[in-house]
């Protein structure tokens, strides 16, 4: 039985339940062999007998090319599920017709009683095996030399296998690895690797690695226990000789006590690596741990095609809003640029979005280090000039920042415009500009503003981005005295002639562009005719017959609905479930739904629907595709329903 | 230099110089370099043999000399083993070509007393050698040696050709690439086209009709790992002994134009270690013995010590190789079991192949050529 108990994108903290015992990925199984034993510290074992009676062990299986046929041993029901199906380990391309390999993986498995299945050869566009939990992905190893290969491939076995199934990846666990595996969606790992490594003498650590001869570095009890001087040694230099070099023999072979101790200290790497993972996706925060073990070229590749050319099949995973205590989005480096649900929200600014009627001048600002950016001291004396101008409703402040490219003000707080961070030198890197040059020039052309004001001081390279018609103030620092009195100056000027707007409904205005942002294209009908009640940091929404429809947590960025709410949207919008014909109590499973919306991620706003009538809203925690496998575990986490009293009070 | 050459290097593997071409093979005269396996379109020519050179071996128990032809005929009729890449060798050669490719090499021989004919397909199978020609050639051969070796899918063995041979020829001894006795290794891993009953069966009748047998078996054919490889080497050893008078075990060496080729050049195929060589050989001549067979074992790996061919650090090969050859010409199983005592580092490397091969969904090959 496999239950996934957190989620971070295609990465994902999962039990997996089977052979008498319990697995929590993503993990690494240790190789037990003759000579190569088992790593006690290990939480699980690859291994033909048992290691530990607590331990989880999975049973590498019988060769499928045996002569005589073997007499199995006997191995008890339990035991049978962890154990891999024989099956030929054909390359996809290389068998004798498409396919054979397939088919002898699935008969063996038909005929194993494992919850295994091995994917060998070319694997058909549909891969859901019924009674299959893990699947082997046993060309991963290869395709590792290969990194737009591995991810096609990978990409293509998420598709045909779907979200809720395990993968292990044979023969793939450096530490260096597993952190942007994991990402991309593998949860298992051996320790093969870390072998092969350690005969070759290399220490590994996650995002380094060492020849054996450098000493010193790592205090692991392995290595500490290795480089202990020995009896004698005292009083000798303590800075210690000169390393003994390795004989250039071309390719290091270590000693047997060598590789005893290295393999052991990159097997504490390892465990150790896979335990930040899970920590990492526990937060919400594997993506910056990815970014941080970017130490080989194949792994820069690999993340990259990921995101250029399968970015959205890592979207459909990715969180529409993360906890507050993820920290937020950490964009250190080029590669965070591609991140799925930053692209998201610059695509979704450019094609969901449109901005409130009556804001008819767009007034560029920088980003701030503070988020949000209304609170920060910058955007504070912004908004002093802008109510100068004395049309402030007709004035719509956008942020032209890194990796975001547009945001709208009123968005500030949606992830991942609330919580991000980024090094600021004011140098800005040719893709950056580029990005940022794009959205601006696509949003520009969409929301056809009567006037633009830019107060970007430092962007010049968007200038040929904007109409010719901008004003635009002068260079010096955003927040100067001189700077602040041009941009007053300047709307001044852009607002003289335009309607007075009134603030209310302006403000009412920014945040129907914001319901239509989060529900799409008739989502800012929620607020039709409302009014707005702030209730501490929370904002509040009411129709005229004073029945709240929703309302705004600050750290949530997002409209959280009630039934009310739930009515006035129902039958247009998207993030609608269609669920079984029962009453909902507190949680939706997988297993009672029907469809979903396509767009629905973990952490939207959902309305759960039969048949046409609203049973409950609440947050989506899995996505559109992974409700409708109907695994175990919630799809939806109800906050009213109709049997309950505030939510039934229409 | 080759694009061989070039692959070698991506390799990396220990043994570069002189590596670029197959090895075993000697030019022949008349012969162009003896490329084996490409699946070149160059039209050859019919006239001439692919090869021919003399080697060592032995004749009931002495050492003497044997002298090898390969002849061009139309190729292989099966032609589709995963492993073999000599159907880059045929040509339009017609039984008047093929008489005049065999007088020429014969002038060449200087006494030996073994021949052994080639084809790079079926000696005996009436597409390649009519059997006026056949007959012709073994007439020859039957005069001039004591031993005469030729090879043949199980398909064109039949009691009456036997005969026929075995009276113009009375030491015949045919040999089938039987490579496996595993049904599944036959079918997906050889893409071989018979079972190992088709051989038992035909070589009964070989024996029958008066002829000698001889069976090659594969060491590590595509998709085993060296464990496997070597169990299934062992194994098909013993299932082919009481069948045959010699086996031949052949490490799969990288052909041009195979799957194996493919294989090794997406880095997850290793040609196999010499230390499986002699630990398959040691095993089946022990088993053998034990079952009261007689049957001998040779092994001469082609391009052995090579990127291409069976090989081990680099270090240990030169010693290894020779010793293969002193075992197949003497018989003497202590010639192995000593070179394996006195072991080499990279004996542990092996040993780590052998026993990853025991977990059996772990791609071993293809981990350990990774090289991030």
């Amino acid at each position: 039985m496999l239950e996934i108990l957190t989620r971070d994108g295609m990465a994902r903290e999962a039990r997996w339940s089977a052979g008498g015992s319990e697995l929590l990925t993503p993990n690494i199984l240790f190789v037990h062999t003759g000579r190569i034993r088992a790593f006690a510290r290990g939480e699980a074992f690859l291994s033909e007998s048992p290691v530990s009676e607590t331990k989880f062990t999975v049973r590498p299986g019988n060769s499928w090319f045996p002569v005589p046929p073997l007499s199995l041993p006997f191995v008890s029901e339990a035991a049978r599920e962890t154990t891999v199906p024989p099956f030929p380990q054909i390359p996809a391309g290389l068998e004798g017709m498409a396919g054979e390999a397939h088919a002898a993986a699935l008969e063996s498995f038909m005929a194993s009683g494992s919850r295994i299945f091995p994917v060998s050869g070319v694997f058909p566009s549909e891969l859901r095996i019924k009674g299959a939990e893990v699947l082997v992905f046993s060309s991963a190893s290869e395709n590792s030399f290969r990194p737009r290969d591995l991810a096609i491939e990978l990409a293509r076995l998420k598709e045909a296998a779907g979200y809720s199934k395990l993968v292990y990846a044979p023969g793939l666990g450096e530490p260096s690895h597993i952190a942007l595996l994991a990402y991309c969606g593998i949860d298992v790992f051996d320790s093969s690797p870390l072998a092969a490594a350690a005969r070759s003498g290399k220490r590994l650590f996650a995002g380094w690695k060492m020849d054996s001869s450098e000493k010193g570095a790592c205090h692991c009890p392995a290595c500490e226990r290795d480089e202990r001087p020995p009896a004698g040694a005292v009083g000798r230099n303590p800075l210690g000789d000169e390393p003994p070099q390795p004989p250039d023999t071309g390719r290091l072979l270590v000693d047997e006590g060598d590789f005893l101790a290295l393999y052991e200290h990159n097997c504490y790497a390892a465990l150790s690596e896979v335990r930040t993972v899970r920590h990492a996706i526990r937060k919400g925060r594997l993506r910056e741990l990815v970014e941080s073990r970017l130490s080989e070229p194949w792994l820069v590749a690999l993340l990259r095609h990921m995101d250029l050319r399968h970015g959205a099949l890592l979207e459909r995973f990715m969180p529409i809003a993360r906890p507050e205590s993820s920290g937020g989005i950490l964009a250190l480096s080029r590669a965070s640029l591609g991140r799925p649900e930053v692209a998201r929200f610059r695509d979704r600014v450019v094609h969901r979005y449109a901005r409130p009627p009556s804001a008819q001048v767009l007034l560029l600002l920088p980003c701030s280090a503070r988020k949000p950016y209304s609170s920060s001291l910058s955007h504070r004396a912004f908004r002093f000039r802008i109510e100068m101008s004395r049309n402030s409703g007709a004035v719509h402040e956008v942020v032209v920042t890194s990796p975001l490219g547009v945001v709208p003000l009123e968005l500030e707080s949606f992830y991942p415009a609330g919580g991000y961070d980024v090094p600021v030198t004011g140098d800005w890197d040719g893709d950056e500009m580029r990005v940022i040059r794009e959205q601006l020039r696509s949003f520009v052309s969409a929301q056809r503003y009567d006037s633009v004001v830019c107060h970007l001081p430092g962007m010049e390279f968007l200038k040929d981005a904007l109409p010719p018609s901008t004003i635009f103030t002068p260079p010096g620092a955003a927040t100067s005295r001189a700077s602040l009195v041009a941009l007053e100056g300047a709307l001044k000027e852009a607002v003289a002639g335009l309607p007075r707007v009134n603030r209310r409904e302006a403000f009412l205005a920014r945040m129907q562009a914001l319901c239509r942002f989060q529900f799409g294209e008739r989502g800012s009908e929620l607020l039709e005719g409302c009014t707005l009640k702030y209730q501490g940091p929370n904002l509040k929404f009411f129709t005229p017959q004073k029945k709240q429809v929703g309302m705004i947590l600050r750290e949530r960025g997002l409209v959280s609905l009630t039934m009310d709410g739930g009515m006035r949207l129902l039958g247009k919008t998207g993030y609608e479930v269609q669920i079984g014909d029962f009453k909902p109590s507190s949680a939706i499973f997988a297993a009672g739904v029907l469809r979903a919306g396509k767009d629905i991620r973990p952490g939207d706003e959902v309305l759960a629907v039969h048949g046409g009538e609203l049973r409950g809203v609440g947050i989506a925690v899995m996505s559109a595709s992974e409700m409708e496998e109907h695994g175990k575990g919630t799809a939806i986490k109800l906050r009213h329903h109709v049997s309950s009293k505030d939510g039934d009070s229409q | 230099m080759s694009p061989f050459d070039e692959e070698e290097r991506e390799h990396e593997e220990p043994v570069e110089e002189g590596a670029g071409e197959d090895g075993a093979i000697v030019d022949g005269e008349g012969c162009a370099g003896a490329e084996i396996g490409p699946p070149q379109r160059k039209p050859k020519d019919p006239r001439k043999y692919v090869a021919s050179w003399s080697e060592r071996d032995s004749l009931d128990g002495k050492e003497t000399r044997a002298w090898v032809l390969i002849l061009r005929t139309k190729g292989c009729g099966w032609a589709r083993c995963s492993m073999c890449g000599y159907h880059g060798e045929s040509s339009g050669a017609g039984p008047d070509d093929i008489v005049h490719q065999f007088k020429s090499a014969l002038e060449h021989k200087k006494g030996e007393r073994i021949a052994k004919l080639y084809t790079s397909g079926s000696f005996l199978d009436e597409r390649e050698i009519s059997g006026d020609a056949r007959n012709s050639i073994l007439s020859v051969l039957g005069k001039q040696f004591d031993r005469v070796v030729v090879e043949s899918r199980p398909d064109f063995i039949n009691a009456e050709t036997i005969r026929e041979a075995a009276g113009l020829c009375p030491s015949l001894e045919v040999a089938v690439g039987l490579e496996s006795a595993s049904p599944r290794v036959l079918s997906h891993s050889v893409r071989k086209g018979f079972t190992f009953e088709d051989f038992a069966q035909k070589a009964k009748v070989a024996r029958d009709s008066g002829a000698r047998v001889r069976a090659y078996i594969l060491l590590k054919p595509p998709f085993l790992n060296e464990r496997e490889a070597l169990d299934d080497a062992v194994a098909s050893m013993s299932a082919a002994g009481p069948f045959c008078d010699t086996i031949s075990l052949n490490p799969v060496n990288i052909q041009k134009g195979t799957v194996v080729e493919q294989l090794w050049k997406r880095r997850v195929y290793r040609t196999p270690w010499l230390w499986s060589a002699f630990e398959a050989v040691i095993r089946a001549h022990e088993g053998l013995r034990k079952a009261g067979l007689a049957t001998r074992i040779v092994c001469a790996p082609s391009g052995a010590g090579r990127a291409r061919g069976a090989h081990n650090c680099g270090a240990c090969d030169e010693r290894l190789i020779p010793a293969l050859d002193e075992y197949s010409v003497k018989g003497d199983v202590n010639v192995l079991a000593h070179e394996m005592g006195r072991k080499c580092r990279c004996m542990k490397e092996w040993h780590d192949a052998l026993d990853m091969g025991a977990l059996h969904c772990v791609p071993y090959d293809a981990l350990k050529n990774r090289k991030h």
